[in-house]
């Protein structure tokens, strides 16, 4: 268990007031924009920077005192960081060395990751994806017991992205690592976390599973943060024939010849489908999907919507 | 509940301790002392001013400014467009021309002193100039010497260059002379700034070239605290001097300082080109400087072939001899045998000296104390690159001679002198590889479980493993090069090869020049064998300021 409470960052309160416990073999996600200070809230669980006040405990046991290398944690950072001087062997190995378990465990460790055979292969030979599955690895090599990760896929392309998050959340699963990371991207969080803790400004608005989260999001900021485009209050909400406060998705209304009229504004071809931008008197411009031809109304997706207290 | 702790990354903190402690008591004992010792004799019963205006002197420092801002004009006209031909366009040879132009740098100063009268004097290759004994002799010299200063710092600082401002601007519909002037030239402003205030420093402190070819009428403030310490015996004029010519490098390395290009900047692509048309001008400077640049070697490669009976190996036969009229106490073998081991010497004491400095000058501490405290470690690092070699060499005497430090008869004297002046390279060259370490990467190995002292190890002294190579060769031949103080502390009865090659020169006759040319050229192709070795680790050295 690692829990840490009212916590103070050095310049300017990076981080205030955050409460918050892993539970061995959970994987927690930290949802947060650029500067909400979710990176320096995970240097400091691993001890890069100082509390000014509040406290992190393993165990019971307050680790104030203890060194960053005598924590037992992993960090694993965005661009990876692996040692440029050294091969993908000795890279992976360095912990072990370390902590003198011997080296036997690195050819487990790269099929772990998906890359068997890659031994000998020098850093700079490797491509992004290639080097962040390498930092995986030496991390894991640690055997840690909070393994954390800085924004781990945020430095690769979206194809690769997607591809990794899964196997990310393969890897942790599969050998029952207790983690906690941060990133911007929802989707990201949503995929490898089992529970979800969205920060802004420095405080913990929200924490639940990824379910809960989207489907309650705790305050209009934070729906329109995960995706939700529109926020409508109770009086506009009520014209759709919904209790308000209401948060739409584009998926939320869906064109067609019944429901609530509205007018097509506008017809924006997607990838996915069309993005449409419907008129609705009383509420104003929303997003839309669904076939535009000879739309008049909009009818409300469930599927699509969250509440908003 | 409530923790607060003040986080300095441990290593920085060892670091810190490991780091500034070896340099500062290295440069206290053996830089400040006797150099302050020397100075504090030019205070006091208005000598200074007394000095300061005699006739010589005045002119004397006018001559020393001068020549040196005239050098690095030069250097700089000259050096930018050179530059720009072996930096930015690709063809093929060029990795070999880049290591080629270091070649007149690390020429110890006396070989390159011989090989310019050698080339300048009757019946010399450019004999017919009639340049011999002149300023433009010295000016060519110094150009010669310093070219390659220019041409890498901004040649290393151009290769980075991102190129799509200029092509911003030409697209805007500037022709490329104007890109040229108003885009690439301001870009390169602080490279330039700093390799020309390299060149000024050098060139006001030039010793061994002045000595060699100034004869009587021309002289640099080093020269005349040479003169008045070994022949007039006149320490307070000289002490006087010293101080002059340490405010003018402080000054300078003032301005060099607040203008030196951005430490640990990223290694960007190459982005060289062909040659186009629009080159030939650049082109053409590079190939006539080039030549120019041959010509003293090819005359000192001539030279050394030429003895009374024709072309012949009779000079290198006659190092094995003590010269004509016993000039020497030994043969010049022996005088390359005490060079090599002398400059391994110095070449440990100024690795572990500058590896321990680079380590804390790299370093970014928070607090903005620290950082000014590096910056000043900074400068007083670089200053035995400015300071007269005299004025230390003769502070060694004057001050090293109680104990616990008596060292006068001591072996290790010269080692120290030279690394002094190897110190600063070293640092110059492992310093930007340091700093471009990301500091996550020593986070890392500490979470992954390693301790301060492992870090710096594991992390810092790994990555600089090949930077300390290449450092290393930098200052065995900047070592066996040097003059100035070694001319000051070597004994007699164990002379360094410079030493020898200028006492050859001074003793006219018999076969005595013979030997010192081909005394030269031994000595020149060590150094040259030694550089070599090093550009093939292709890691940044000079050019790196």
């Amino acid at each position: 268990m690692v829990s840490y409470l009212d916590d103070d960052g050095s310049r300017g309160t990076a981080v205030d007031g955050v409460s918050l416990s892993v539970s061995p073999g959970e994987v927690l996600g930290i949802l947060g924009a650029s500067g909400s200070g979710k990176s320096t809230l995970l240097r400091a669980i691993a001890g890069l920077e100082s509390l000014d006040a509040g406290a992190i405990s393993w165990d019971g046991a307050d680790l104030g005192a203890v060194p960053v290398h005598k924590r037992g944690f992993a960090l694993m950072f965005q661009d990876g960081q692996l040692f440029p001087h050294r091969n993908v062997f000795d890279n992976i190995a360095y912990p072990m060395r370390i902590a003198r378990t011997g080296t036997s465990r690195v050819s487990d460790l790269l099929d772990l990751v998906g890359l068997p055979g890659y031994e000998k292969r020098q850093v700079r030979s490797l491509s992004g994806g290639e080097q962040q599955r390498v930092a995986l690895a030496r991390a894991l090599a640690a055997s840690p017991r909070l393994l954390l990760l800085d924004e781990p896929l945020s430095a690769l392309d979206r194809e690769l992205r997607e591809r990794l998050a899964g196997d990310l959340r393969e890897i942790l699963t599969a050998t029952g690592t207790t983690a906690i990371f941060v990133t911007h991207d929802q989707s990201e969080a949503f995929s490898i976390a089992d529970r979800v803790g969205i920060m802004a400004a420095g405080k913990l608005v929200q924490v639940g599973s990824p379910l809960e989260v989207w489907r309650s999001p705790v305050s209009a900021d934070v729906a329109r943060f995960l995706g939700y485009t529109a926020v409508l209050d109770s009086a506009r909400a009520a014209v759709v024939g919904l209790e308000g406060p209401v948060a739409f998705r584009p998926t939320g209304l869906v064109v067609g010849r019944e429901g609530v009229p509205a007018a097509v504004v506008r017809v924006v071809p997607g990838v996915d489908g069309n993005r449409i931008r419907v008129h609705i008197d009383g509420v104003g411009e929303l997003d839309a999907v669904g076939d535009p031809e000879g739309a008049t109304h909009v009818r409300v997706d469930p599927a699509g919507i969250a509440r908003v207290p | 509940m409530t923790t607060v702790r003040p986080r300095i990354a441990p290593s920085t903190t060892v670091a810190v301790v490991l780091g500034a402690g070896v340099p500062i008591v290295f440069f206290a004992v053996f830089f400040l002392w006797p150099v302050g010792a020397m100075v504090v004799r030019g205070f006091g019963d208005g000598i200074a001013l007394d000095v300061l205006t005699r006739p010589r002197t005045v002119r004397l420092i006018g001559l020393t400014l001068g020549q040196a801002a005239l050098a690095a004009i030069i250097t700089t006209v000259l050096g930018v467009p050179i530059a720009h031909v072996l930096y930015r366009l690709r063809f093929r040879g060029r990795r070999f021309l880049r290591a080629l132009i270091i070649v007149p740098f690390v020429l110890p100063t006396v070989v390159v002193g011989v090989a310019f009268r050698t080339l300048l004097r009757e019946g010399g290759l450019l004999g017919f100039l009639h340049l011999d004994g002149t300023f433009a002799a010295i000016m060519l010299a110094l150009v010669f010497f310093n070219i390659a200063v220019v041409v890498r710092t901004v040649g290393g600082a151009w290769e980075n260059l991102d190129p799509r401002q200029e092509e911003a601007a030409r697209v805007l519909g500037a022709s490329p002379a104007r890109v040229m002037l108003t885009v690439t030239l301001p870009r390169l402003a602080p490279a330039i700034i700093a390799a020309s205030s390299v060149v000024f420093l050098f060139c006001s402190t030039a010793f061994g070239v002045v000595l060699v070819l100034g004869g009587t009428r021309f002289g640099t403030i080093e020269t005349e605290i040479y003169l008045l310490t070994t022949q007039f015996l006149d320490l307070r004029a000289a002490s006087v001097l010293s101080i002059t010519q340490l405010v003018v490098v402080v000054l300078v390395l003032l301005v060099a300082g607040r203008l030196r290009p951005k430490r640990g900047t990223e290694r960007g692509s190459s982005v060289a080109r062909r040659p186009r048309r629009a080159d030939a001008a650049a082109i053409s400077i590079t190939i006539v400087t080039g030549l120019l640049l041959a010509l003293p070697v090819v005359a000192l490669l001539a030279r050394s072939f030429q003895t009374a009976d024709g072309w012949s190996l009779g000079n290198y036969i006659a190092l094995g001899s003590t010269g004509s009229r016993n000039a020497l106490s030994g043969p010049v073998w022996e005088a390359l045998g005490n060079s090599l081991v002398i400059a391994a010497a110095a070449t440990a004491i100024a690795l572990v000296i500058g590896t321990s400095a680079s380590l804390i000058l790299s370093r970014r501490p928070r607090s903005i104390g620290l950082r000014r405290g590096i910056l000043a470690l900074d400068g007083v690092l670089m200053l035995p690159l400015g300071v007269s070699a005299v004025t230390v060499g003769f502070g060694f005497l004057i001050t090293l001679n109680q104990p616990p430090f008596d060292l006068r008869s001591s072996p290790i004297l010269v080692p120290i002198a030279q690394a002094l002046v190897a110190t600063p390279l070293v640092v110059r060259t492992l310093l930007p590889v340091l700093s471009a370490i990301d500091e996550r990467l020593r986070e890392s190995a500490a979470v992954l479980g390693a301790a301060p002292l492992r870090v710096l190890r594991d992390v810092d002294l790994g990555i600089v493993a090949r930077p300390v190579l290449a450092a290393s060769g930098f200052a065995f031949a900047v070592a066996l090069g040097e003059f100035g103080a070694t001319s000051f502390l070597s004994r007699p009865d164990r002379p360094t090869l410079p030493v020898v090659i200028f006492r050859l020169i001074g003793l006219p006759g018999g076969d005595n020049f013979g030997m010192a040319i081909a005394a030269s050229v031994v000595l020149a192709t060590v150094t040259v064998m030694v550089i070599g070795l090093v550009e093939r680790l292709r890691v940044g050295t000079v050019g790196s300021w």
